[in-house]
């Protein structure tokens, strides 16, 4: 059995959603990332673009572009996953709950906080009632989603599937995280979070949206082989068996790897890790980042699944993107890895199509 | 593919128990949870009953043998209470040969805490930390030693029938050899306000399905249970509790909040779960209901169940009557429960039923003997149209 990526969508601090492909020449951020919006008009009437806030519009243009894009009427499952799920609705509540609870508030923030809010504005809008779940688990929300996806390919429930991943990063949540000292304490930007040599990372948001399917096609972008994801793993040795292992289910030696793509965040002792699994496990592959386009937050990965997809399809590599001085003639299978501080691995495992 | 999922170990703690001998004995002896909010400091306290857990932070710290100096999240102590009884019961050891997940459902994560200290950052700042869902789960995995898969969800009031389900699939394609299942989920002052927002909350002790209902009561808790496949059955040698025969999840795909007229979602997910099952409609001696007491809910949930089982309904009803409507961990409470009947031959009633809204839907309204019950379904439905139906079969 077969799962293709068919339609990889991103509202990111890039231009991917309305250039819809990736990066030659990366915006340039300073301290955090902020999304580059579509215009929400197209989409929604004024009292929806009123209503709705921020990643709720982006989470549902995403969706909405990456159906329409797979060229089907609706999907028949919806699968999301999200660290925070409505950051801004949930903070507008809060404050409301907080400082005046005996106000009378107004149900909307408290129903659009509600993780789960844009697959089931999805399923509403494209009258979806199949399959429809989202993850909340810190930094695989993602993956955990497109295991799931996966699952529901090789039981046979599923043709086509959404998969989205979504987290927003909003001022107030930016305030609060700095002073619990997870960000950078000095200024910095983007393309400078590698040589940054200080713990804590340049937090990011985006959107990301996925039709994946088991239907073969010269439209779909790449195909995934495997998703393998470890809670926890007593130490490096352990990683490097373990991330041998799942290669080895599918056949593979570590050498078979054209490219390596690392959640390098810039925070030293995060990074540390990519680099002693890279050199000793991948010495001849190309080693590539993304975090340095969209930030840090419990959902990139989702981003690096949409900039990968594309770049193998189209067969580029920005040199922005590469970590030691390799190139690859022919970019053919492509290992994604991420972990928070030796917590939560995550491998997707691509193949060109 | 690997065949059965049994369930080898239960735990709970809700408004009426601290654990399952407790929750059993309220249940049998009809003494419903719900009552004066004394332990969340909402300006509203003294204006709605809810089914809270009648111990502090503090208490709960002492009976999950947690340090009383830390300042958990509420939900964190919950969790552990109930993953503690349930991981006894069905013999937990870490072990590198089992392969063991856990995963879970909940909706406000550590919402308390952060209610706590948000405005009191110099106090306390680590809430930031521990304010997701998935931290809360990762704190319990953590506690109990887990290492090979942890995973939350967030769906409303379906979330942790959802991790049920999802625990029974990864066992059933062999990924899991074991997985300690469930949720949970605290009061907390930003739910208690929602569901005031959305007119929902009643100030008396809900009715479900009942003509006079007046909206739902909140409340509070965490169950867990751990489901094994037949080999892991075989290293731990346990003996099944009863089996996970079915299950589904579908989108009512009508509403943010409101559920539809026909019931549609509700409809599809009980029929799916039937056929995972393969079970016929006639084979289903009880259900839990969702019923949560909302005049929206139980007509729909009602409709749903007159299109699937037409004249010949079986016996149901909602024990959201004892603990109020705990959210996020619903689905794990009511599935602690429904093996609870099998395991006793019992069926829990909804107290306090009165006048029927429809004539031909009339709950369980006594606790009764059932003997040689074989299969009970439950409903967990959540705002969205997350519908989800398991099956418990003896």
């Amino acid at each position: 059995m077969a799962v293709f990526v068919r339609s990889a969508l991103a509202i990111s601090p890039q231009n991917t959603f309305e250039e819809h492909q990736i990066p030659e020449q990366p915006v340039i951020y300073t301290d955090y990332f902020q999304n580059i919006l579509p215009d929400f008009k197209t989409y929604f009437n004024p009292i929806e673009r009123r209503r709705m806030s921020r990643i709720i519009k982006s989470g549902a243009v995403c969706a909405i572009e990456a159906i329409q894009q797979a060229g089907i009427e609706k999907p028949d499952m919806i699968i999301s996953g999200t660290g925070l799920g409505c950051v801004e609705d949930t903070e507008k509540f809060l404050n409301e709950v907080l400082t005046s609870e005996t106000s009378m508030h107004a149900p909307t923030a408290f129903v659009q906080s509600t993780h789960n809010s844009i697959g089931a504005l999805i399923a509403v809008r494209y009258q979806c009632h199949g399959y429809n779940v989202l993850y909340a688990n810190k930094t695989v929300s993602f993956e955990s989603g497109l295991l799931d996806a996966l699952i529901q390919f090789r039981d046979k429930k599923a043709e086509y599937i959404l998969l989205n991943g979504f987290d927003e990063l909003t001022q107030e949540n930016y305030n609060l995280k700095k002073r619990a000292g997870l960000f950078k304490s000095e200024r910095i930007t983007n393309l400078d979070i590698l040589s940054s040599n200080s713990i804590g990372s340049m937090p990011g948001e985006g959107t990301s949206s996925f039709v994946l399917t088991d239907i073969q096609s010269p439209d779909n972008l790449v195909r995934i082989d495997a998703v393998e994801i470890c809670y926890s793993l007593p130490d490096q040795n352990d990683l490097e068996s373990w991330v041998s292992a799942a290669l080895a289910k599918e056949g593979l030696q570590t050498s078979d790897i054209d490219l390596v793509v690392l959640g390098n965040n810039g925070d030293i002792t995060n990074d540390t890790i990519y680099k002693t699994l890279t050199n000793n496990l991948f010495p001849e592959s190309v080693h590539a980042y993304y975090k340095h386009l969209c930030g840090d937050y419990d959902t990139a990965s989702a981003f690096g699944l949409w900039f990968f997809a594309h770049a193998m399809k189209a067969q580029i590599l920005p040199d922005h993107c590469i970590l030691n001085k390799k190139r690859a003639r022919m970019i053919n299978r492509v290992l994604l890895y991420n972990q928070d501080h030796f917590k939560n691995h995550a491998l997707i495992l691509l193949s060109k199509c | 593919m690997t065949g059965c999922i049994y369930i080898t170990g239960m735990g709970i703690i809700s408004a009426i128990g601290d654990n399952v001998t407790q929750n059993l004995e309220s249940l049998r002896q009809q003494k419903s949870g719900i009552g004066p909010i004394k332990i969340l400091q909402s300006q509203f306290k003294n204006d709605y009953v809810a089914g809270e857990v009648g111990h502090t932070n503090r208490q709960l710290a002492k009976i999950a043998g947690m340090s009383t100096d830390l300042e958990y999240p509420r939900n964190t102590l919950l969790g552990i209470i109930a993953v503690n009884e349930a991981a006894e019961q069905a013999k937990f050891n870490v072990s590198d040969t089992i392969r063991t997940g856990l995963i879970a459902g909940t909706t406000v994560g550590g919402m308390d805490k952060t209610e706590r200290f948000y405005y009191h950052l110099d106090k306390n700042i680590d809430f930031i930390q521990s304010h997701s869902c998935g931290s809360i789960t990762e704190q319990i995995a953590d506690h109990l030693g887990i290492r090979h898969y942890v995973s939350t969800y967030n769906t409303a009031c379906s979330s942790s029938a959802n991790a049920i389900m999802f625990g029974a699939r990864l066992i059933k394609q062999g990924l899991l050899d074991r997985a300690i299942v469930g949720g949970f989920d605290s009061l907390s002052k930003f739910t208690l306000n929602g569901f005031r927002s959305l007119f929902i909350l009643s100030e008396t002790p809900c009715k479900p399905f009942d003509k006079n209902r007046t909206g739902l009561n909140l409340g509070e808790g965490a169950a867990f249970l751990v489901l094994e496949s037949e080999g892991t059955l075989q290293i731990t040698g346990n003996s099944p509790i009863c089996v996970l025969t079915g299950y589904a999840n579908t989108n009512d795909a009508f509403h943010q909040t409101a559920s539809s007229e026909n019931g549609e979602g509700a409809f599809l997910c009980m029929n799916q779960a039937l056929k995972s099952a393969n079970l016929n409609p006639d084979d289903i001696d009880y259900i839990n209901l969702h019923g949560t007491g909302t005049v929206n809910n139980d007509l729909s949930e009602g409709m749903a169940l007159k299109r699937l089982f037409g004249h010949n309904l079986p016996l149901f009803s909602s024990t959201k009557s004892f603990t109020g409507h705990t959210l996020g961990a619903a689905g794990a409470i009511e599935a602690v429960f429904s093996v609870l009947s099998l395991q006793n031959n019992f069926i829990f009633p909804s107290p306090g039923f009165e006048v029927p809204m429809d004539p031909e839907l009339i709950p369980v309204t006594r606790t009764r003997s059932f003997p040689g019950i074989k299969n009970i379904m439950s409903n967990s439905f959540g705002f969205g149209g997350n519908e989800t139906t398991l099956i418990f079969s003896n």
